[in-house]
C-alpha cells in the first residue's frame, strides 16, 4: 500500500503530477458543467421568487458562489505561499500563477453580478460600503500577484514576491468576512455559517449548494489545467516533457 | 428602473461568459505550450 508521504513525495514531482491530472481535470470539468447547469436552471426557472427582493434574488445563485470562490481561491494561493516558503516546491509556485488569474476573474465577477443584483435591489449598483471595497480591494491584490508574476524576472523571486504579498493580502479575507459584522454595511450579514443552522429556506438552498458545487468542480478543473500549461511552458527543455511528447530523433529513411 | 428579468438575464450572461473563460483559457495554454514545447525539443533533436 502506499504512504501518505509517499503520496506527498510524488505530487512534487512533474511528471507525475502531468500525467496523473489528466483524468481528474476531466471528470471535474464534466460534473462542473453539468452540476451548473442543472443548478442555473432550478435558479432560473424553478426557484420561488424572494418575499421582499422579488425575482431578482435569483441572481443570488450566481453572485454567492462567485464571491465564495473569490475568497478562497485567495486562501489557497496564501496557503501555497506559506508552503513555498517552507519547502521550495516547483508545483506550489506554479499553483499560485495559475490560480491567480482564476480568482482574479472570479473576484470581477462577484464585483458585476453584484452591481448588477444591486440596481433592482438597492437602486445603486455601487456603494463605499465595507463589504464591497474589500472586495475591490481582493481584485486589486489578484492584479498585484499577477503583475508581480509578470514582473519579475527569475522563478525564485518572482514566487517569493507572490507569496510574500499572498500572505499579507491574506489579512483582507478577514476583513471580508466579517466587514458585515465590523461596520454598518449596505451589504447584508451571512446567511450561512459554519456554527449554526442558515438562515435560508431549503427552496433557495439546495440550488445555490448546487451551483456552489458546480463552481468548485470548473475552477478545481480550471487550476488544474493551468498548472499543466505553467509546466510545460516552463520544463520544455527537459527530458521529461520530451517523454510525454513522444518526441524522439528522427528516423534515417 | 428596467424590468427585474432584464437583470437576471445579464447577471447570468456575465456568469456563463467568464466561466467558459475560465475554463477554456487553461486548455488553449496547454495546447499552446505543447506545441512551443514539441517545436523546441524537435530543434533540440535537430541540432544533437
Amino acid at each position: 500500500m502506499v504512504s501518505l508521504s509517499t503520496i506527498f513525495h510524488r505530487s512534487g514531482s512533474s511528471r507525475f503530477f502531468f500525467q496523473g491530472s489528466v483524468a481528474w481535470i476531466r471528470w471535474l470539468y464534466v460534473a462542473g458543467i453539468l452540476l451548473l447547469v442543472v443548478g442555473m436552471i432550478w435558479g432560473l426557472f424553478f426557484a420561488p421568487a424572494d418575499r421582499l427582493q422579488g425575482e431578482s434574488a435569483r441572481i443570488m445563485f450566481v453572485h454567492v458562489p462567485a464571491a465564495h470562490l473569490s475568497q478562497l481561491v485567495y486562501l489557497a494561493i496564501a496557503a501555497a505561499g506559506v508552503v513555498w516558503l517552507v519547502w521550495r516546491m516547483k508545483l506550489v509556485d506554479i499553483c499560485m500563477t495559475a490560480l491567480a488569474p482564476i480568482g482574479c476573474a472570479l473576484t470581477g465577477l462577484a464585483l458585476a453580478s453584484g452591481a448588477i443584483w444591486g440596481i433592482p435591489t438597492w437602486g445603486t449598483g455601487w456603494v463605499w460600503d465595507a463589504r464591497l471595497t474589500s472586495t475591490l480591494v481582493l481584485f486589486f491584490l489578484y492584479i498585484g500577484l499577477i503583475a508581480l508574476r509578470g514582473a519579475l524576472a527569475g522563478n525564485q523571486r518572482a514566487a517569493m514576491a507572490v507569496s510574500i504579498l499572498a500572505l499579507v493580502g491574506a489579512v483582507n479575507i478577514r476583513i471580508i468576512k466579517y466587514s458585515v459584522d465590523w461596520f454598518a454595511t449596505l451589504h447584508q450579514p451571512g446567511s450561512i455559517t459554519l456554527g449554526g443552522p442558515p438562515a435560508m429556506a431549503p427552496a433557495f438552498l439546495w440550488p445555490l449548494a448546487v451551483n456552489v458545487l458546480g463552481f468548485h468542480a470548473l475552477v478545481a478543473g480550471a487550476a488544474l489545467a493551468a498548472m499543466r500549461a505553467e509546466l510545460v511552458q516552463r520544463d520544455a527543455r527537459t527530458d521529461w516533457v520530451r517523454s510525454v511528447l513522444n518526441v524522439g530523433p528522427k528516423q534515417a529513411p | 428602473m428596467r424590468d427585474p428579468s432584464f437583470y437576471i438575464w445579464s447577471a447570468y450572461a456575465i456568469c456563463v461568459l467568464v466561466l467558459a473563460c475560465i475554463a477554456l483559457r487553461p486548455l488553449a495554454s496547454l495546447r499552446t505550450a505543447k506545441r512551443r514545447a514539441r517545436k523546441l525539443q524537435n530543434q533540440l533533436v535537430d541540432h544533437a
